[in-house]
């Protein structure tokens, strides 16, 4: 009797365990939340309609087929929102971030070794973060553009040159 | 009732813990969900982790957790659910690889980032060769002992390595705190099993028995018996058994469970029926007297004080007769004259442990026993062959549904004579069997 009524408990078990996990990733994808990303101040620069949301942010699973986006922001998309996530406010955090790199000691050529090289937690940055280098020189240099342009625009945004695909290259063959 | 009430909330209360980490990834702040697959993935590994950790408590044999169901339940719950944490965390890797197959690449990137990834598939390459040495015990050989180190430093490994992972790969773990919640689950856990290697022992060694007797009984089977050494003994309702350590540290990991034979009424002298079967027990018989036993119990829950009933029915093959044996010697010292039925079957009439004693007790108690035998001596008047349903209707008394069934054999007697009884109309709520397969 107490075999019957524990296996039944224990697959009860483990289907409300999996059934939880499968509620959990409902609320927290896209299922249950509104898509929203609209692209950094820079972005409508660039000459994207800041208005028009590109289809390339919205979770995998959407119906709609990708439209073409601003090449920082597609290569966000498909690299970075995995773990930075995918709304205004991860985006921009990030941004900012980044911004703050780019004015520390090391300036562009640091963040352009970070995306190439990766880095381990430090007491300083206290997560591992992995290397990007298979993306071409033209995609990091894109996806630094996009998120420059989040930071604080008085401070960057014109008042810098902007970090170029043969940057990324020289960094990359070591100079 | 108290048992079912208490049963419930450990329950619950394991639910609770094993769900908790979805509540936490949920607190603010909380990172912008992703795809559903990779919140999936995220999900299916925290509560993997916590599964994992989980398991450590199980298998401490904290007796409160594990008397409202019996530990054999425990253990088996422990083997089915483990599997299925390897199956979450396996589906948590496959879904994340699957999502970003360039992660895969950031294990031979000189760069850094390789940490998270590393930590994460050395866990689970731990809890692969853990299930592995579990289900391939007996074919792989590997002893006892080696099995019990293997099991216990490979979960440890897994559990640290997969904290690790969480704590690097950093999504749903800040701000620290949360990191600091999952580290300190990952010590607690590893805590217990600290308590049950180290602590446990030192309790032990304050309650040591002594071995008083080695007597060889029939079919390579022997009569152990401790005696308590500066305390009262050890009370046990009968069909319970105990973890057993023979020798002057409790600290070995040559422990293994035997049952009682003896009354549960004489708590000054345990005795315990063990057949030569493996590593350990082939040389049970050149046990030393006077050297010192240790004790973890009792366990299990087959027993007649936890289920009263009208009367019994007893079914035993072979060793099985061992816990059986001490609940009618339990029955005879408390002069309970409540009607016994025992079917005991083996092969050979020469080989019955403990044949001797049945025949006293059938005089002293209502007992009736129907030996069966399948190689019978020429003469032999008596039941020949398996326990079937054939000779169970032959047999049982008509009044079954009054009757508690107890049956203690081999894995494959118990499954036929459970599937028997239920033909014959006896309720699964009305039969009792202890499977123990602890690998």
């Amino acid at each position: 009797m107490r075999y019957v009524v524990a296996n039944g408990v224990t697959a009860a078990i483990a289907a409300i365990l999996v059934v939880a996990a499968l509620l959990f990733a409902w609320a927290r994808s896209g299922a249950g939340r509104a898509p929203a990303a609209p692209g950094p101040p820079g972005a409508a620069a660039s000459g994207a309609p800041e208005s028009a949301e590109p289809a390339a942010l919205a979770p995998p699973e959407s119906a709609e087929p990708p439209a073409p986006g601003p090449p920082g922001r597609d290569v966000y998309s498909g690299e970075c929102a995995f773990c930075h996530g995918n709304g205004v406010e991860d985006r921009a955090t990030l941004g900012r971030m980044t911004d703050d790199l780019y004015r520390g000691e090391g300036g562009a050529a640091e963040l352009v070794d970070f995306l190439l090289e990766g880095f381990e937690a430090t007491p300083e940055r206290d997560l591992d973060h992995p290397p990007f280098e298979h993306l071409s020189d033209g995609q990091i240099a894109a996806l630094l553009e996009y998120l420059l342009a989040y930071g604080p625009a008085e401070e960057t945004a014109g008042a810098r040159p902007p970090i170029t695909a043969s940057d990324v290259a020289a960094r990359r063959q070591g100079d | 009732m108290i048992r079912v009430l208490s049963g419930l909330f450990w329950l619950a209360l394991y639910l609770a813990v094993v769900l908790s980490p979805l509540l936490l990834m949920l607190m603010p702040p909380t990172p912008a969900g992703r795809t559903f697959s990779t919140e999936l993935s995220a999900a299916l590994g925290f509560i993997g982790l916590a599964q994992m950790g989980l398991q450590f408590v199980l298998i401490a044999r904290f007796r409160p957790v594990t008397e409202p169901y019996g530990i054999d339940i425990i253990l088996q719950y422990h083997r089915q659910i483990g599997l299925a944490s390897l199956a979450l965390v396996s589906s948590h890797a496959v879904i994340a690889i699957a999502e970003r197959p360039a992660l895969l690449g950031s294990l031979w990137a000189p760069g850094g980032g390789r940490t998270a990834l590393l930590t994460g598939l050395a866990s689970i390459l731990a809890f692969v060769l853990l299930a592995g040495l579990s289900l391939g015990q007996r074919r792989l050989r590997l002893g006892y002992e080696a099995w019990r180190v293997s099991h216990a430093l490979l979960g440890l490994l897994m559990l640290g390595l997969a904290t690790a992972h969480v704590v690097h790969v950093g999504h749903y773990v800040s701000p620290g705190w949360k990191r600091l919640l999952w580290v300190a689950f990952a010590a607690l856990m590893a805590g217990v099993l600290a308590y049950l290697r180290l602590l446990q022992p030192l309790l032990q060694r304050s309650r040591p028995y002594r071995v008083v007797a080695v007597e060889p009984d029939r079919g390579r089977t022997w009569i152990l018996a401790v005696e308590p050494e500066g305390h009262p003994g050890m009370r046990f309702l009968p069909g319970q058994f105990a973890w057993i350590k023979l020798g002057n540290s409790a600290y070995t990991f040559q422990e293994h469970p035997f049952s009682f034979s003896s009354s549960a009424e004489v708590p000054a002298r345990l005795e315990f029926g063990i057949k030569e079967l493996g590593d350990f027990t082939a040389g049970i018989g050149e046990t030393r007297l006077e050297i010192r036993a240790y004790l973890d119990g009792p366990h299990g829950s087959m027993s007649i004080d936890r289920y009263p009933a009208a009367g019994y029915v007893f079914i035993a093959g072979g060793i099985g007769i061992t816990p059986i044996v001490s609940m009618l010697r339990t029955m005879a010292d408390r002069d309970d004259r409540r009607p016994a039925l025992l079917i005991y079957a083996d092969d050979a009439w020469e080989n019955m442990p403990v044949r001797d004693e049945i025949e006293a007790l059938a005089r002293r108690i209502a007992l009736d026993v129907v030996w069966v035998l399948e190689s019978p001596p020429e003469a032999w008047q008596g039941e020949t062959g398996w326990v079937t349903a054939g000779l169970l209707e032959r047999h049982l008394p008509d009044e079954r549904i009054q009757r508690h069934f107890f049956v203690c054999g081999p894995n494959p007697m118990i499954r036929s004579v459970e599937s028997s009884l239920h033909g014959l109309g006896v309720p699964s709520r009305l039969i009792e069997a202890e499977r123990f397969t602890l690998v």
